[in-house]
């Protein structure tokens, strides 16, 4: 089921229709955007993406780390990027297992949410609420493919061993997503997510061929433990699949870049999310369509890209580029990331003050 | 040269990295100027790399062209990084022996740069993590950070 590009929706907590009963005409219809509550608008947003590392949703007692529900600060943030013309969070949630969120049995077999996981989750929620935003909340990165290790003491389990094996599989999903989902759905704020992104960057985590469409050999970061095309593909597929059961949110794989343009084609997907950094404007360069790029079945979203543009490219000619030549939104990296962001938001905001109405579900 | 180079580059990069990974970080930072982005031809990739070349080597490489120096070799590896990113790593392999035991921030910017063109991108974020805790407080960090897309990631308490 894809209801991206169209106009369907789920039912909302305030009497939202229901997928696929739109009644009343979209005042403020964009060409291409992805669509909610039926509304179709250019997804317009940030990558927080984290206020702690692998701590937001759990929280990491042994480094003394709290979950964000025990974050005042996460409160301000949120309200900042608000201010700032911000109707997306792309909030990442496990990029891996250093924290209390999930927790493992002897075997490093996952068998459920732990410490702070749900109350964070429900705080995330609220504050998106108060602050008239939706999150994409990403489950997992790359990073869990670094292979289980001690940092600081503490046992940080790898998720390599996990994807490949059947029963460690079902058990992450089982025990870990589909709680998570449930939580979502039981909320008086579930539409507040408004994506699930099933992984952040798969693609550094792949070794060899790809399987579709011609796309380049993988090119794995040599530290991970790489999986292969196909155990990445399934993993996704069992993930995506158990989310489309359990929640309505939208489903995305945050995909490295355009490069992989159809690795994940045959994925249930509302829409494609891909990166842009300089390596990639390189040969898949930004002002290109995804028509150019032979992307045209979903939405696609420029899920990542430096908040003070690329070398030679500002953050406003990205954004009117993209908005321009059918792109259905864009989140630039990050709120929290001080390299690319010195606290100025004026491009930011500018960009959804000049689009008040396409750039706000 | 460069055809036993490209041949035998990841294996190269990945010594080069192993031997960056137990070296001291003990140089002062050499702030230098960013090489710019180009649009290249062709994207580069283990499917489509660029050919090795069958040629002679180049007049930079001819034996009597040779700098004995780190600093020299650096210079050139920076002026060779755009046409000739194989070459240039070669160079920054040399610059490190002849400069055992000292880091260079300025090689190990231009060595991510040139795996970047070279279509080894993968390797060049691995490098580039590693870059983030060997030079905390680098301002070539953020050049790295906008050329492969690899963040600063939190580590420890």
């Amino acid at each position: 089921m894809s209801a991206a590009g169209s106009s369907a929706a789920p039912t909302g907590a305030a009497g939202e229709p229901a997928a696929g009963n739109c009644q009343s005409p979209d005042s403020c219809a964009v060409n291409a955007g992805v669509s909610w509550l039926c509304k179709k608008r250019f997804m317009y947003g940030v990558n927080y993406a984290w206020h702690t590392f692998g701590a937001d949703f759990g929280g990491n007692e042994a480094w003394n780390q709290p979950g964000i529900a025990a974050e005042p600060a996460v409160e301000s943030e949120l309200r900042t990027m608000a201010e700032n013309g911000i109707n997306v969070v792309r909030w990442w949630l496990w990029p891996d297992f250093r924290g209390d969120g999930v927790k493992f049995d002897a075997s490093d077999s996952p068998t459920g949410l732990g410490g702070t996981a749900v109350s964070d989750l429900a705080r995330a929620l609220e504050l998106a609420d108060a602050n008239d935003m939706y999150l994409m909340l990403t489950f997992f990165s790359f990073d869990n493919f670094r292979p289980t290790r001690m940092e600081s003491e503490l046992r940080v389990r790898g998720i390599s061993p996990i994807v490949t094996d059947d029963t460690k599989r079902r058990a992450l999903i089982e025990n870990v997503v589909v709680p998570v989902a449930r939580a979502v759905e039981a909320s008086p704020f579930k539409n507040r997510v408004i994506a699930w992104d099933i992984i952040n960057e798969p693609e550094w985590a792949i070794k060899g061929e790809s399987l579709y469409g011609g796309d380049p050999v993988f090119d794995p970061m040599p530290d991970l433990e790489s999986v292969t095309h196909a155990q990445m593909e399934m993993f996704l597929r069992d993930v995506g699949t158990a989310l489309r059961a359990n929640s309505k949110a939208l489903i995305t794989v945050g995909g490295t870049a355009i490069k992989w343009a159809h690795a994940w084609s045959k994925l249930d997907l509302d829409f494609h999310q891909f990166h842009m950094y300089d390596w990639v404007n390189m040969y898949w360069p930004y002002s290109k369509s995804p028509k150019d790029y032979g992307l045209d079945d979903k939405p696609v979203v420029m899920g990542e890209f430096p908040l003070n543009g690329l070398t030679g490219v500002t953050y406003s000619q990205l954004l009117e580029s993209w908005f321009g030549n059918g792109y259905a939104g864009a989140l630039g990296w990050a709120f929290t990331d001080a390299m690319f962001n010195a606290g100025d938001y004026a491009a930011v905001k500018a960009f959804a003050d000049a689009h008040p109405c396409e750039t706000r579900y | 040269m460069r055809n036993t180079v490209l041949k035998t580059l990841p294996l190269a990069a990945a010594v080069a990295a192993l031997v960056w990974s137990l070296m001291p970080a003990s140089e002062p930072a050499h702030h230098e100027a960013a090489p710019a982005p180009q649009q290249p031809q062709s994207p580069p990739g283990a499917a489509t790399s660029p050919a090795p070349s069958q040629s002679a080597p180049s007049a930079e490489h001819a034996p009597t062209a040779t700098p004995v120096d780190a600093e020299k070799l650096t210079e050139r590896a920076k002026q060779q990084l755009a046409h000739d990113p194989a070459a240039a790593l070669e160079d920054i392999s040399k610059a490190d022996q002849l400069a055992a035991g000292t880091q260079s921030e300025t090689r190990r910017v231009l060595e991510i740069h040139a795996l970047v063109r070279l279509g080894k991108v993968g390797l060049a974020r691995t490098l580039t993590d590693r870059f983030y805790r060997t030079f905390p407080n680098s301002d070539r960090a953020q050049e790295l950070e906008r050329l492969t897309g690899y963040h600063p990631r939190p580590t420890g308490p």
